[in-house]
């Protein structure tokens, strides 16, 4: 009885050896003993991992999302007012930019002309739909008088009809009571521009031997008012030649986008026009207002 | 409204016209709030306070437009009298109602503002001003006035003083 026993322990040792051997030589076989034994644990702890862990985030919820919202609260006003500000910022930016942008274009256009200008900024339009004016910064303190012309590096904008000591206004070649010398830049014809009613212009006089077409350039001819010659008005459009006129006309496509002005240039003096003293490179133009 | 209130309107309107407004036009036509205010004050304050605001804010678009002086004045003031007419005849105004007199009153301060600027100015051809100007003008205005009515002066205790005792109706005692 003792023997089998013996016999039976040395085959169980033997047994768990080479258990114990095939364990650790496979470690795959590890995996499953604990996995059976440790499933129904796993999962009864885990239960209450979940549930102690629920509780925890829903209290923490509850202090984070209603009762600390003081603070976050008062973080998230600062963050708001920042972030107004910085946007407000960004603008101011952009604006400044895009206007240090045009007024070098201005520069560029003042440097490389021979006539004398100033510029103004626009302030206001006319209140009223019949007539199409500016209002621009700048009067009769800055030089500026009736009848000069305003002009932008894109083309020409009008003529000063009043002239305060602060403030002027400029009748657009756009109204109908305007009126510009102008010539056709390929074929040389000359003519008068006028504003029409739409708010476009139209070229009036122009000789019916004219050979116009769409797209021609019509430019100031120089005979009239503060205008230099040369100066761009606008591109031409349709033309209209009746039989029985004496004349024929063409509407006329300003380059000048007027809902959009912002900057204008005041043409104070024409090259030929400015007393010797006050020309460039003279030393009493040194300190002069109108050109840098 | 007391004076006060009138002339804050009135530096505020001029420079809202000549500024903000240009962002808001349709082929370079806007709206004219001047006309409005004068409209409004006029229909529900009486032919009397339409004229002298019509004059003092005509006389106020003068300074700053570029036509001769004068012109505004004298569409504006026929512009509050006619308001003032009109709110005898017209009482408890509806948005609509609003919106066709506002039509009618823009088309006939036109009118005489064409007029005028013919008399001085001259050459400007009343069809071409009539479609061009006018009527898109008048339309505009028609609309604005509409919604001013509903947004605000729906919502406002402003009641014609006369519409208790019309004087234009005959006594049927």
């Amino acid at each position: 009885m003792l023997r089998q026993i013996i016999n039976y322990r040395r085959f169980i040792i033997l047994f768990l050896t080479v258990l114990l051997v095939a364990v650790l030589l496979f470690p795959e076989l590890q995996r499953r003993p604990v996995y059976f034994l440790g499933r129904p644990v796993v999962f009864l702890i885990s239960g209450l991992q979940k549930g102690l862990t629920w509780t925890a985030h829903g209290i923490g919820g509850l202090w984070n999302g209603y009762i600390n919202l003081i603070s976050v609260q008062r973080e998230n006003e600062t963050l708001k007012r920042d972030l107004a500000r910085l946007q407000n910022e960004t603008l101011q930016l952009q604006e400044a930019a895009q206007a240090n942008e045009r007024l070098e274009q201005l520069l560029n256009f003042r440097r490389t002309n021979a006539f004398h200008t100033l510029v103004a900024a626009v302030i206001g339009r006319d209140p009223s739909n019949w007539y199409r004016t500016l209002m621009i910064d700048k009067g009769t303190r800055e030089g500026v008088a009736i009848d000069m012309g305003v002009i932008t590096p894109v083309g020409v904008v009008g003529r000063v009809i009043k002239a305060d000591p602060t403030v002027s206004q400029v009748l657009l070649v756009t109204d109908r009571n305007s009126a510009v010398a102008a010539l056709i830049q390929r074929t040389r014809d000359e003519g008068l521009v006028e504003g029409t009613e739409r708010g476009l212009a139209r070229i009036k006089y122009l000789s019916l031997l004219a050979d116009l077409k769409e797209g021609d350039l019509v430019l100031t001819s120089g005979l009239t008012g503060y205008f230099p010659k040369g100066l761009l008005i606008g591109t031409l459009g349709r033309a209209t030649k009746k039989e029985l006129d004496l004349f024929q006309q063409a509407e006329v496509i300003p380059s000048v986008d007027f809902s959009k002005l912002e900057e204008v240039l005041v043409v104070t003096a024409l090259e030929d026009r400015i007393p010797p003293a006050g020309r460039p490179g003279s030393p009493a133009s040194e300190g002069s207002q109108n050109k840098k | 409204m007391n004076r006060w209130t009138y002339t804050l309107i009135a530096l505020v309107l001029i420079p809202v016209q000549t500024t903000w407004l240009t962002a808001v036009g349709m082929h370079a036509i806007r709206p004219d709030l001047v006309l409005l205010l004068i409209y409004f004050t006029g229909f529900y304050a009486g032919e009397m306070k339409g004229l002298m605001i019509g004059w003092i804010m005509g006389a106020l678009m003068d300074f700053f437009s570029g036509g001769p002086f004068g012109l505004q004045i004298a569409s504006k003031a026929a512009a509050g009298l006619l308001s003032g007419l009109l709110g005898r005849f017209f009482l408890n105004a509806t948005g609509a109602l609003t919106m066709g007199l506002v039509v009618l009153l823009s088309l006939i301060t036109g009118i005489i503002g064409f007029w005028f600027h013919q008399l001085v100015v001259g050459e400007i051809h009343f069809m071409e001003a009539f479609r061009w100007t006018l009527l898109p003008e008048a339309l505009y205005n028609g609309v604005l006035g509409g919604a001013v009515f509903w947004v605000v002066i729906r919502r406002l205790p402003v009641r014609q003083p006369w519409s208790e005792s019309p004087p234009f109706l005959p006594n049927v005692d």
